[in-house]
């Protein structure tokens, strides 16, 4: 991969939406490129920054309490008759006082414009000036709790919301598991066919998944989050053709429940002449979040905000139990003695800790050019 | 397995429409605040989006889409509308005040930093904030912006992409601005 291409593919990478092949295509690149490396801190400071500068900003407002009575007024202004008429039938006290006759008359009307169940009405596409796609396509749930050996039950949806055909391929679809942070390591893979399917306007394709939780060999997999996916979906109206890999996020819990605990520690580790501090960890219901703090060698804030050095990529893991998982990459923000490392940020979350755990171990492998590992041992008595 | 979303206000029920307003108002108003840049912008994109939610809720199948997508993708759409009517707004800092927003999970960029992001954002257009917004506000994925967009997975990666380079090279001008 050359320079120019590893480029393109730097916020997937960063995101987590590269491909295994790209993503090991990506790493050994940077393995022997200094400027593409010093590109992807640059990068990931301004995905951190952003991040907190949105959320910061988000956090300042709020909208009036006048809205909603804005918004009822407009909608009474412009119900016909029958609607208003249909709310209220849902009111107890309408229910009784209309006649039987009027209440048949709304029922028509209703079933006829597609309120009632049963009934079928074409998705229309919400006006605006952005393109929409001819098809509508979902994976649910987006993301559910299960405890161990309860089926987990997914599907796709896809629906032609356009006038033309579109053509889906192959169906069904290959179907992969994998542990939620570990994206490298598939844990199940169920073939796809290789039918090619045409959707006419207005139908819905299903295709639907029941996982019985075991892995390729037949075991039961550990409590955890997990994703399952259906894999390279492509789906090509006339001459344009998208792919897709919906997918859903599960959480097997653990049977005997999580640990629902905080705690503020203070312990240092040091490797390699960098010291690490673990200021504090916290383990919810569906998920655990672990806060560190270093100081880089001849580290000073950038004086002038957003500069090309402050970009940190740590790598971690952690066991529980004797289970070791990946942590995947921590998040970073940069204060004026030092930087802070969050894991986990963003949409995939490390698992939550069993309620009966009595230690964790948590490794951070790498920082950077610097290699760990910085090892935390902590007790949660 | 939790479903925790009522849907009696798609068969016309005010009192249960209302209960999903509460619920997802905030949601909206947000985005829509961080898509236009500005307040009176963002109230008005809320009001209009539940109308126009109220106006085709029965279009909406809960088995064919998750609801907060439709949510995003109304917004989008009313903003995209909005901004067009309008020009840019440059959007003041106004009662910006980053210490009283520390918190565990929102920590610490200085608030120069902050500023000079905002500012870059600010001058990019429309279809680039969108896609910021949905990725590094809602953590949406790649595949989850496509949808609430309505535009190909391929789309969202360029935009992403091309989104951040300008974000990279507006921060660079204002750092060459600032040494002089």
């Amino acid at each position: 991969m050359k320079c120019e291409d590893v480029n393109k593919l730097l916020a997937d990478y960063l995101d987590g939406e590269a491909t295994s092949e790209e993503r090991v295509q990506i790493e050994a690149h940077l393995q022997t490129c200094g400027k593409c490396r010093k590109d992807m801190r640059l990068l990931a400071s301004i995905q951190n920054g952003l991040r907190q500068a949105l959320g910061a900003r988000a956090a300042r407002v709020e909208p009036s309490p006048q809205v909603w009575e804005r918004v009822r007024q407009r909608i009474e202004s412009k119900n016909p008759f029958w609607e208003k008429v249909g709310t209220m039938v849902n009111r107890p006290l309408w229910r009784v006082a209309i006649p039987i006759v009027t209440i048949l008359i709304v029922v028509g009307a209703l079933w006829g414009s597609g309120v009632l169940p049963g009934s079928t009405t074409p998705v229309p596409v919400e006006p605006g000036s952005i393109p929409p796609l001819p098809f509508e396509l979902s994976a649910v749930p987006v993301e559910a709790h299960y405890l161990p050996g309860e089926p987990v039950e997914v599907k796709y949806l896809l629906t032609n919301v356009s006038s033309e055909v579109i053509t889906l391929d192959p169906y069904p679809a290959e179907i992969q598991v994998r542990p939620g942070l570990d994206y490298d390591r598939v844990l199940l893979s169920v073939a796809g066919g290789t039918q090619t399917l045409e959707i006419n306007p207005g139908d819905t394709v299903t295709q639907e998944f029941t996982w019985d939780q075991k892995d390729v060999t037949g075991k039961q997999v550990l409590p955890g989050w997990y994703s399952i996916s259906f894999r390279d979906i492509s789906v090509r109206q006339g001459d344009t053709r998208i792919g897709f890999n919906p997918g859903t996020r599960v959480l097997i819990q653990y049977p005997q429940g999580a640990m629902e605990k905080s705690f503020d520690l203070n312990q240092s580790q040091t490797a390699n002449g960098i010291t690490v501090t673990l200021e504090r960890i916290e383990l919810m219901a569906d998920s655990s979040r672990f806060y560190f703090f270093f100081i880089p060698p001849g580290y000073t804030a950038p004086p002038t905000g957003l500069g090309p050095s402050i970009s940190v990529m740590a790598r971690a893991e952690y066991s529980v139990g004797g289970i070791t998982k990946s942590a995947g990459t921590a998040g970073f923000n940069t204060e004026d003695n030092g930087i802070r490392l969050v894991w986990k940020v963003g949409p995939g979350k490390l698992d939550p800790v069993p309620s009966d755990a009595t230690e964790i171990t948590f490794t951070i492998t790498q920082i950077n050019e610097w290699q760990g590992p910085w090892e935390f041992g902590i007790p949660l008595e | 397995m939790t479903n925790q979303i009522s849907y009696e206000w798609q068969s016309g029920d005010m009192a249960a429409f209302e209960a999903l307003f509460q619920q997802y108002k905030r949601l909206v108003f947000k985005n829509a605040y961080l898509i236009t840049g500005a307040k009176e912008d963002a109230e008005d994109v809320l009001q209009e989006v539940f109308v126009s939610v109220w106006g085709s809720r029965r279009t909406f199948n809960p088995n064919k889409g998750n609801l907060t997508t439709w949510l995003h993708r109304i917004t989008v759409n009313k903003c995209v509308e909005r901004r067009r009517k309008k020009s840019l707004t440059m959007v003041s800092l106004e009662g910006v005040d980053l210490s009283e927003t520390k918190s565990a999970d929102d920590v610490l960029i200085t608030r120069q930093e902050y500023e000079r992001l905002i500012e870059a954002m600010n001058s990019l257009d429309t279809k680039h904030r969108v896609v910021l917004v949905l990725r590094y506000f809602n953590d949406l994925s790649y595949e989850e912006i496509a949808q609430a967009v309505g535009v190909p997975l391929g789309t969202v990666k360029s935009r992403i992409n091309h989104g951040l380079k300008l974000l990279r090279g507006q921060l660079d001008a204002q750092q060459r601005e600032a040494l002089g």
